[in-house]
């Protein structure tokens, strides 16, 4: 499990997050949904250990301190070499054996339909494939807490449901936490979403439908405003 | 043995992608060698006889750009690729392993080694062909290189620090190898004694001692290596220093 307890973070004059209180717990994806500014990639920086909150603490339960961040778009991956290359290089310098990530990849490979780009390299795969190697990556590499940002920005179809697969196969012995825009996309696979504003968490639940209405208020009055 | 392994891997994968960019090889024998022919031809360096009393200057001179040329490569590959890193997004996943980032970073020192080494070893055929220096490196010399190698991979994590922090730092980089060539001995023995503790320097003058068999006492040579310990621990330091500067502004991904 891990928590963030009473978190503020100010940037400059302005506060990104303010009073945060969470939980995410094993087993289950969450999604971090809100308009842009909201504070979602702050609660992940720090969740990651790229950001010290100002105040507050964050606390890592049962080894998942061992946090993977996937950053949005084609980052992430080694271009000049192959996959196979690129996910043996993140497993070892993340503290695993060879025959420890070779289990964990014999575990995923089938499920995530990705063994044809073993030996492919990085360079020469689709934007998509990108992503999807990179997510493998994080699941092969022994993190107890995956988080994806803008996960399926720029993806097509096909590749939004594979990801939604692999995701919810990861899940099992991890926590897998999202942050996209994409709320049908985050209707197929998550547990539960949390809807964040001004740096400030307003509800976390399990369902997408309640969290679209709140979405449409808050452009509405948005829109109001202006 | 983790620690190893991932040097080795880290190794590993710089070297194939350095082998994949065969322009930037070939660009490097051509900056280098135009720069040495042109330091050849401008008898730069002649002092350097008096000076250690040996007759061959060019050898000297020659022994000292060598050493800068892997100091260049220690302080442009180390800080470059912090930058380089940030930017492709892999540079976040190193800084939060188990590894120490300055340890996992000595594959990529001796990746960057290995392949400059290529780039001397063709200097050294070239300026044997063209001006019959004859260079000869014993134990001794290499040893000492590579104890100014650490000295000077402390200064290349300082900067990637700096990178850390501050993001575009291209022409100091650029900045600090011209210094280099011309504050530390490189080209011509300097009187300023502020240069001589920076581990080039010193280096350089213990290496030509050792090449003209001119004496230096033990103590000498245990003041170069704190030194150079000095300078690898406080490019940990700063490099370390940036990252927590960088987590607490909330800049580090601002990329």
């Amino acid at each position: 499990m891990i928590k963030l307890v009473n978190v503020n973070k100010k940037i400059g004059n302005e506060y990104i997050l303010k009073n945060v209180n969470i939980s995410f717990n094993n087993g289950n994806i969450y999604a971090l949904i809100g308009p842009n500014g909201a504070g979602k990639t702050t609660i992940i920086s720090i969740l990651s250990k790229l950001m010290e909150p100002d105040t507050g603490d964050l606390i890592y339960e049962n080894g998942s301190k061992n946090v993977y961040l996937l950053l949005s778009g084609e980052r992430n991956l080694y271009y000049k070499i192959t996959v196979k290359e690129n996910i043996y290089y993140f497993g070892i310098i993340r503290g695993l054996s060879k025959k420890q990530i070779k289990n964990n990849i014999d575990t995923y490979k089938v499920k995530c339909e990705i063994e044809q780009l073993f030996n492919k390299k990085v360079e020469t795969l689709s934007y998509g494939q990108k992503r999807i190697v990179a997510t493998f990556i994080a699941m092969v590499c022994g993190s107890k807490c995956i988080i994806l940002d803008e996960v399926t920005e720029g993806l097509d179809v096909e590749s939004k449901t594979i990801l939604s697969k692999m995701l919810l196969e990861v899940k099992k012995d991890k926590i897998v936490i999202l942050v996209s825009h994409d709320l049908e996309f985050i209707a197929t696979c998550t547990d539960f979403n949390v809807f964040i504003k001004d740096g400030t968490i307003i509800t976390v639940n399990d369902k997408v439908d309640e969290l679209k209405t709140l979405y449409n208020q808050y452009m509405q009055s948005k829109g109001e405003l202006q | 043995m983790r620690y190893i392994r991932a040097i080795f891997e880290e190794y590993k994968i710089n070297i194939l992608e350095s082998f994949s960019y065969k322009f930037g090889i070939i660009s490097d024998i051509l900056v280098f060698g135009i720069l040495q022919v042109f330091l050849f031809f401008a008898n730069t360096g002649s002092s350097l006889s008096n000076t250690y009393n040996y007759n061959n200057s060019k050898e000297l001179l020659l022994i000292g750009y060598i050493t800068w040329m892997l100091s260049c490569t220690c302080i442009s590959n180390i800080g470059g690729e912090i930058k380089n890193e940030m930017a492709i997004g892999t540079f976040y996943h190193k800084i939060n392993v188990a590894i120490p980032i300055h340890i996992l970073y000595i594959g990529k020192l001796l990746a960057s080694i290995t392949m400059q080494v290529i780039t001397i070893s063709t200097l050294i055929i070239m300026s044997n062909i063209l001006f019959g220096v004859e260079l000869s490196f014993n134990f001794y010399i290499i040893i000492t290189i590579l104890v100014c190698m650490s000295g000077m991979y402390g200064i290349g994590l300082a900067i990637g620090g700096f990178a850390v922090y501050y993001k575009q730092i291209s022409s100091i980089i650029f900045i600090i190898q011209l210094l280099l060539l011309f504050s530390t001995d490189v080209l011509t023995k300097s009187s300023m004694s502020l240069f001589k503790f920076i581990p080039l320097t010193f280096c350089i003058d213990l290496i030509r001692k050792l090449a003209s068999g001119v004496h230096f006492s033990s103590y000498e040579y245990l003041l170069y290596i704190i030194i150079c310990f000095i300078f690898y621990l406080l490019g940990v330091f700063v490099l370390k220093f940036m990252i927590k500067c960088a987590k607490r502004k909330g800049n580090l991904l601002h990329f």
